[in-house]
């Protein structure tokens, strides 16, 4: 699906990310990930493994008290580490946007839509106030908003969910940026209104041919709209590849546990099915030495406990951090099958 | 303000005319703010009155202690001014009395209550407004300057700044005001509310005034500056940690429209409320200040009529100053809808 050549950087180059809080345990550490122009990432895990964190970092807005502490996050090829504010500023909006999970809470709810769309083109573009009404109106016909003249002049709280996380995404992308990051962005959203937001959000990205990383739980948003996944454990990637290759044929045992903890089961028939993965994501002062899965994981061993595993990089692409990784077309193993 | 698009009333037709503005929900609401407000103030007539009634002893009483009365002089002077009726007679009386402004006489100023009240109404109405817009722009500077730096050597400054104001009685600083600026340096008169025998006229009287009722309306400030400063930090930082505000940041507008334009109106909201609270108490409340500056005010007129039982001119200021607090709670409300848009017109 991707329109470029390899020779152009990735539009978002994340390596070796570590957020760390003060002198506590990282959250996020050997976090790498990257999203190409025209393409769509899935970037997956349960609740509490650090995507909204590693999201965040991206577009420099991590709450106080965190920080970007190691590794490099590359936008187009430029690292924005160390970029002033000022600079930083115009990235966000100009380069990368991002929509929220929450619609109904991330409108100002004492401004209208069309000021607060207007507010976005003005701080970037040196437009008159009136192109940059024109522009919000233009922008609400993009994100299919009906009677847009209208809504221009509404409040947040006169619109439903669906409504506001369009007016959410008529924002992020207002000054045509090149990465837009969608984190859980129908979470709150009803079953019906989430798959029209997503096509919308398809349809954006194939025609602004835009980088887009979408954060999610939800295994068939993926395999609905995403080029590559990314599968995220405790603060860093345990598999990542193509979304056939990876939910296809899942290597590592967390992305096992995750296919087969959907409501609607594997999506391959023979897939070999794993019971619900027990517990909950370890806090990251809690995380074990070794791989950080191996309380959690039915095939650990005793390396498991203290080596952790690399992500090594096979067949097409598809890298998992594991030691004993699945492959159910040769050693599947026994007990793996129900 | 503009109103939701779409037809307001059900059957599409508007209705013209001088009840026009009933039939949008705007119009409806302020009707019913003004039906509400007016049944405040009778509902604190008739409780006021009959308080007073519980009181033991009239005015008449009190002449009678400071004079010889006769018996027939007594009863003569309750009869003229009708203390010799029932109650309801007497309530019913005075209710109507009331709905045309009428208070009835001030047998201790020898005066008509009105004209007491009407006398005494402008150093008070100035000493609110003045304290109240004073206190309520420094503290909330002083609360954005916080929030703004909150955490740093600012912050803190400015917090046992606020602390010190909120630690001192007003009348303290009354004192030190006086002592420091009246007496001590001699720049400021201490007691009055003009210059007696001057004649001043035009520029010269407001002067005359204002130097006058500057330190009453500061020491009446500081205290307030401190509730304001508290409360505008506090919103402030509250509203900096809701989503809305990092979707602005991703916006990559400039950290002060963030904090100036997206912040602070929202922040503004608890501030108005507490307005309200202040002028309340204010209006009758600032008898420590106008006794320690001699300043003829309300709060003065309230006391002596307490004291000497002139139960009339005692509800005339009741009336007067609940009218004020009605009417300021009710300009809040309108505040507030045009502040925000989410206020409920139900
Ligand atoms: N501001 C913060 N301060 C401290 N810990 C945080 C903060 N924000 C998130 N965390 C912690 O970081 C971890 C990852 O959070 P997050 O990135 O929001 O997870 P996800 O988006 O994958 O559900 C969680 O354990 C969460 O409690
Ligand atoms: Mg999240």
């Amino acid at each position: 699906m991707s329109l470029n050549t390899g020779s152009e950087p990735p539009i978002l180059q994340i390596d070796k990310l570590r957020i760390g809080q003060g002198t506590k345990a990282p959250i996020v550490e050997q976090m790498s990930l990257e999203v190409r122009r025209g393409e769509t990432v899935g970037l997956v895990g349960e609740s509490g493994c650090g995507k909204s964190l590693t999201a965040l970092s991206v577009m420099g807005l991590l709450a106080g008290n965190l920080k970007v502490v190691g590794g490099t996050i590359r936008l187009g090829g430029e690292e924005i580490q160390g970029l002033s504010q000022r600079k930083l500023r115009r990235l966000r909006g100009e380069k990368m946007g991002m929509i929220f999970q929450e619609p109904l809470t991330a409108l100002n709810p004492v401004m209208t839509i069309g000021a607060q769309i207007a507010e976005m083109v003005r701080a970037h573009r040196d437009v008159s106030r009136k192109a940059a009404h024109e522009r919000a109106l233009e922008l609400l016909r993009l994100v299919k908003i009906p009677d847009p003249e209208e809504r221009l002049g509404e409040y947040p709280h006169q619109m439903s969910g669906g409504m506001r996380q369009r007016v959410v995404i008529a924002m992020a992308i207002a000054c045509n940026p090149a990465l837009l990051i969608a984190d859980e962005p129908t979470t709150a959203l009803d079953v019906t209104v989430q798959a029209q937001i997503l096509e919308l959000l398809a349809s954006l990205q194939r025609e602004e041919n835009l980088g887009l990383l979408m954060i999610t739980h939800d295994l068939d948003v993926v395999r609905l709209v995403a080029d590559r996944i990314v599968v995220m454990y405790a603060g860093s990637v345990v598999e990542e590849g193509a979304v056939e290759a990876v939910l296809d044929n899942p290597r590592h045992p967390y992305t096992l546990g995750l296919i087969s903890a959907r409501p609607t089961g594997s999506f391959a028939a023979g897939a070999p099915r794993l019971a619900d993965i027990r517990g909950s994501v370890p806090a990251p002062e809690d995380r074990p030495a070794g791989c950080v899965f191996r309380d959690r994981c039915p095939y650990a061993q005793e390396v498991c406990a203290t080596t952790r595993p690399m992500l090594e990089t096979g067949q097409g692409g598809h890298a998992v951090r594991c030691h004993f990784p699945v492959d159910r077309q040769t050693d599947a193993p026994k007990e793996l099958a129900q | 303000m503009t109103q939701t698009s779409g037809p307001i009333t059900g059957n599409g037709t508007k209705k013209a005319g001088p009840f026009a503005a009933l039939s949008s929900p705007l119009g409806r609401y302020i009707l019913r703010r003004l039906v509400q407000a007016l049944l405040v103030m009778v509902l604190v007539m008739v409780g006021s009155f009959f308080l007073m009634k519980l009181a033991p002893g009239d005015f008449v009483d009190v002449l009678a202690g400071t004079r010889d009365l006769t018996a027939e002089q007594t009863a003569e002077l309750r009869a003229r001014y009708g203390l010799d009726q029932p109650l309801v007679i007497q309530l019913v009386r005075y209710m109507g009395l009331l709905a045309t402004f009428d208070f009835g006489y001030s047998p201790i100023n020898a005066a008509p209550v009105t004209d007491v009240i009407l006398a005494r109404l402008p150093v008070t109405a100035i000493l609110v407004v003045a304290s109240v817009s004073l206190s309520m722009v420094i503290g909330t500077l002083f609360g954005i300057a916080a929030a703004r730096n909150a955490g740093k050597p600012v912050d803190l400054g400015i917090s046992i700044f606020m602390l010190l104001l909120y630690a001192t009685p007003s009348f303290i600083v009354a004192i030190m005001l006086i002592l420091v600026f009246g007496l001590k340096l001699g720049l400021m008169p201490i007691a009055g509310y003009e210059s007696v025998g001057m004649g001043y006229t035009g520029w010269q009287h407001i002067w005359d005034v204002t130097r006058h009722l500057t330190l009453p309306v500061v020491a009446l400030c500081t205290f307030y500056i401190a509730i304001y400063g508290r409360i505008g930090r506090a919103s402030m930082l509250e509203v900096m940690r809701l989503d809305f505000v990092r979707t602005a940041r991703a916006k990559g507008i400039s950290e002060g429209r963030v904090f100036y334009v997206h912040a602070l109106r929202n922040a503004l909201l608890p501030l108005i409320t507490m307005a309200g609270l202040q002028v309340s108490s204010l209006v009758g409340g600032a008898v420590l200040i106008e006794t320690v500056f001699g300043l003829p005010g309300m709060g003065r007129t309230a006391y002596d009529a307490v004291l000497q039982r002139d139960t009339n001119l005692l509800l005339g200021v009741i009336f007067t100053s609940s009218l004020a607090v009605v009417t300021v709670n009710f300009v809040i409300d309108m505040l507030y809808m045009v502040l925000d848009p989410r206020v409920n017109l139900k």
